[in-house]
Parts: structure tokens; C-alpha cells; sequence
């Protein structure tokens, strides 16, 4: 890896803790921890798909680090609409991470990040974490089942 | 709520909107498959400004230079000792005459199979050493009664039998070995009970900075501990340069180990560690333990780690008696200049 093609991780990398924390300073914290553990990594293992190392890296720091301050999960009113809640302030108080984890699982949240923040389709997800589109689908679509129950409760 | 930029999926999937990913994708090899599409869709547009705007913001940090710099140095070390561990021949050969001396039950079968006669010598002699097996072990189950009816006949010797040497295994007495020894004071602590990363703040800068393997500080930086622990333990923390020298930061020159309760918090609290004069490869240990210990102990587990890897502090990551955290610097004149 040249210094050049570091710089546009690092910058890649930013901008995706920024949109997940919306916190600047949080951001480049979290680029440089989760940089800072990619090279211990490589120094164990060959990591051959870099970018999809730092994704799903990025996810789990992200998500422990709302999860710790109380925050919410960073998706758009749209999202709120399409799974039909009525009252899309109060869904959106129902989305704190800590209580999502606790309701569905640190996995799932990061599925729905994956699907919701970073607008990715089924099948890039699907090569993310090297399973089926298909599974990936039908995973998030009982997911999407799971949250619109518990913001409508 | 805050951020209305974020469309949801169901809405784009009706347009061939790239996703970040494969934004990201493109921008790391250089091609623009999407530049069409994203200059004329209105929604594309919003995204890319978005993450221009952030990629400036980044680059414009004062730090962002010498962080990629440092990872550039870091990752440079790791390919160089991956790739000495590719150069060395020995697990290769060690495979290769492993795999020829065996065979596996296939090719025994095809062998037996080419060669009748030799197959039924071969079933007769492995019946042979099962009945010879056999009738060992009747001999070895019948054997303590023969030796007790044996002894019990008077006036009879029993014929002097070629003693095999007996192994005398000395087994410590629990009573005589020092507490200490009985249980290393750290090795009842769970592996994720406690992060750390190591911070500085060189003089001249804006910000403090995550501290990579063997980043190069110069003397006079300010360091911090960053400490995440999940439950009460007794910490240490010491650091060993090359010449074997230890000097002990937390507690400074104190002597019994300080009582963290859970939860993050910088170390030390108020304020930050200067580096000393003292210019070469430095490791730092974060010593933790359930109980409480004293720098004496510590000291000592250090000093045998540092003779057991031959003084080369990149080698000697862990203690015998303690979990641990530790950190390999660098020190130089000024930093990254060597």
C-alpha cells in the first residue's frame, strides 16, 4: 500500500464513521483506531480484501461507540416511513443503539447500517460477510419485520 | 431527523444508483464508471459533494499527514517480516518429506491390491503381533496376583528381576513455594477485561495522536494512557529500553500497584508523562492484576522476559506472570526524521 492509496483509506474510511457517529472528532478517532488495528492485523494475517476489512471494522467500532454514549442509529425519516410508523419522532427515540443490541443483536444492527446508511444492495452485503444474497435478504427483510413490531408496539 | 441526505434503498433501487461501496471501489482503482450517472441524477450529486466535502475536511487535518505516514512505516514493517517468514525454506521441507514418508489408505490398498501374495503375508504378520499383544496383556492383568501368592510362600526367593530405572518425579511442596510463585498475580484476569491505547502530544502540534507500533517519538512528548477496563484490577505500568534500564510510570516511582475501578479513563489523570532523554527502542508495559503487586514483582518478570528474548525488545510482547498490554516506541532526536 502506497502512502497515496493510505490516504484515500483514511479519507474513505472518515467519511463513513462521520456519517454513522455525525461527530467530527469522534470520526477521526475512530479512523485512527480502526487503522491503527488494521496494520496490527496485517502483521498477523494477509488481509486480501482491504476495503471490505475496513468496512465491516468500521461498523462494529461505530456501532460499540454509540452504543456506549446512548445514541441513536443514524437512518433517515424515509426509513421510518417505509417500515409504517405513525409517529416518527417517537420511533426515532426508539432507536438507541445500546437498547437495539439488546433487543436484536450486535450483528443485526450492523446489517441495518450496512443496508440503511450505507445504501448498500443485497449482494454487497452478501460478499461483506461471504454468505448468500439470498440469506442476506431474507435475514434483513425478517429483521425489517422484527423493528417495525417494536417501533409500532 | 439530522441527516435527510440518506435516502432509503427501496427509493433508489428504481434508479442504477451506485452504492458507496462501489464508490469507494472506483476511487481506489482509479476508474469512474459512474461519473455519467452521478453527474445527472440529482440524489448521486448530494452524495458525492457530501463526501468531497468530507475528504477535504479530513485532509486539511493537521495530523492526517503524519498518521498516514506513520501506518505507511507500520505496514512497511509488517510486510518486511512477512515476508521473511515466506523466504524461510524449513516448514516447506519439513511438509514435503512428511507427506512422502506417508500414504495414505488408498494407496496402501491399490499397493496390497498389485501384490496378492505380499498382502497375505502382511495380514498374517499383523495377526501374529495381535495374538503376541494378546497374550501380553493377560500376562501384565495376571501378574500382580502371581506376585502376591509369590511372596506369600515362605523360604522361597523369588528370582532377582532386571530392575527398569524408576523416574523419580519431585513434586514441589505446595507449603515450601513462595505465594508468589504458588499464583502468578495476573494470570487470573480475563484476556478482554481491559483495553489501552497509548496516546502522545508532541510539542508544536494542535492535537494528541494514537501511538502505532514503533512510532518514532522524540524526547520531551507527552504520553497518555487511554484506559477502557471492565472490571476492578491493580495496574502497573514500566518501561524497558534496550540497555535493560526499567523505569516505572504509573504509579510514578511508586511501589505498589494503583487499584483502577472499571470504565475509561485517561492515565494519569490529571495531565500527561514526558518522555525522557533516552533515544533507542522503548517497550511499555501495561501490567494488570486481580490482586494487588508490587514493582519489585513486575521488575523482575520484565528482567526474565528481556533475558528470555535474547534483549531484543521486539520480541518480548508478553510476561511470564502478568497480563499485559505493551507498546513498542521508538525514540529519536525529533520525530519522524529518521
Amino acid at each position: 500500500m502506497d502512502n497515496e492509496q493510505i490516504k484515500t483509506y483514511l479519507r474513505i474510511l472518515y467519511h463513513r464513521c462521520l456519517k454513522i457517529l455525525q461527530n467530527q472528532d469522534w470520526a477521526w478517532d475512530a479512523t485512527q483506531e480502526i487503522m491503527t488495528r488494521y496494520t496490527e492485523n496485517a502483521r498477523r494475517t494477509e488481509i486480501r480484501e482491504p476495503l471490505y476489512y475496513l468496512y465491516r471494522a468500521s461498523t462494529n467500532h461505530c456501532i460499540d461507540l454509540l452504543a456506549e454514549a446512548k445514541k441513536t442509529i443514524p437512518v433517515s425519516s424515509s426509513f421510518l416511513e417505509s417500515l409504517g410508523s405513525q409517529n416518527t419522532r417517537a420511533a426515532e427515540g426508539r432507536l438507541i443503539v445500546e437498547r437495539l443490541i439488546a433487543r436484536f443483536g450486535k450483528d443485526e444492527i450492523a446489517l441495518l447500517l450496512h443496508r440503511y446508511v450505507d445504501q448498500m444492495t443485497y449482494k454487497e452485503i452478501a460478499t461483506l460477510y461471504g454468505k448468500s444474497d439470498r440469506g442476506i435478504k431474507f435475514k434483513i427483510e425478517r429483521l425489517e419485520q422484527q423493528v417495525q413490531k417494536f417501533l409500532n408496539r | 431527523m439530522k441527516n435527510k441526505m440518506i435516502s432509503s434503498p427501496k427509493q433508489r433501487q428504481s434508479e442504477p444508483c451506485p452504492s458507496e461501496l462501489q464508490l469507494d471501489l472506483s476511487l481506489l482503482q482509479k476508474t469512474s464508471p459512474h461519473q455519467e450517472h452521478t453527474q445527472s441524477c440529482s440524489q448521486c450529486q448530494k452524495l458525492v459533494n457530501l463526501r468531497e466535502k468530507h475528504f477535504a475536511e479530513v485532509s486539511h487535518r493537521p495530523d492526517f499527514e503524519a498518521f498516514a505516514q506513520s501506518i505507511k512505516d507500520s505496514l512497511a514493517l509488517s510486510s518486511s517480516s512477512s515476508r521473511f517468514q515466506k523466504e524461510s525454506p524449513e516448514p516447506h521441507f519439513s511438509e514435503k518429506r512428511a507427506t512422502n514418508r506417508m500414504l495414505s489408505i488408498k494407496g496402501w490398498g491399490s499397493f496390497l491390491r498389485s501384490w496378492p501374495k505380499l498382502s497375505w503375508v502382511a495380514a498374517s504378520l499383523i495377526l501374529f503381533f495381535f495374538a503376541s499383544d494378546l497374550h501380553r496383556l493377560e500376562f501384565t492383568t495376571r501378574s500382580p496376583q502371581n506376585h502376591s501368592s509369590k511372596s506369600k510362600r515362605p523360604g522361597k526367593n523369588p528370582a532377582p528381576k532386571s530392575r527398569k530405572r524408576q523416574v523419580s518425579i519431585k513434586r514441589a511442596n505446595p507449603r515450601m513455594t513462595p505465594i508468589s510463585k504458588r499464583n502468578p498475580p495476573g494470570l487470573f484476569v480475563p484476556k478482554n477485561a481491559l483495553h489501552v491505547r497509548l496516546l502522545h502530544y508532541a510539542k508544536n502540534t494542535q492535537n494528541s495522536r494514537l501511538t502505532s507500533h514503533l512510532e518514532k517519538l522524540a524526547p520531551g512528548t507527552f504520553i497518555q494512557f487511554d484506559l477502557r477496563v471492565f472490571r476492578k484490577l491493580h495496574l502497573m505500568i514500566a518501561s524497558i529500553n534496550q540497555k535493560g534500564e526499567i523505569s516505572l510510570f504509573v504509579p510514578l516511582e511508586g511501589q505498589k500497584s494503583l487499584l483502577v475501578s472499571s470504565g475509561v479513563q485517561p492515565l494519569p489523570a490529571n495531565g500527561s508523562l514526558e518522555l525522557d532523554k533516552y533515544l533507542g527502542l522503548e517497550r511499555i508495559f501495561v501490567a494488570v492484576s486481580l490482586r494487588s503487586f508490587h514493582a519489585g514483582q513486575l521488575k523482575t518478570s520484565m528482567k526474565k522476559a528481556f533475558h528470555k528474548a535474547k534483549k531484543e525488545l521486539s520480541k518480548m510482547s508478553l510476561l511470564e506472570d502478568f497480563r499485559v498490554v505493551s507498546f513498542l516506541i521508538q525514540k529519536v532526536p525529533s520525530a519522524n526524521k529518521q
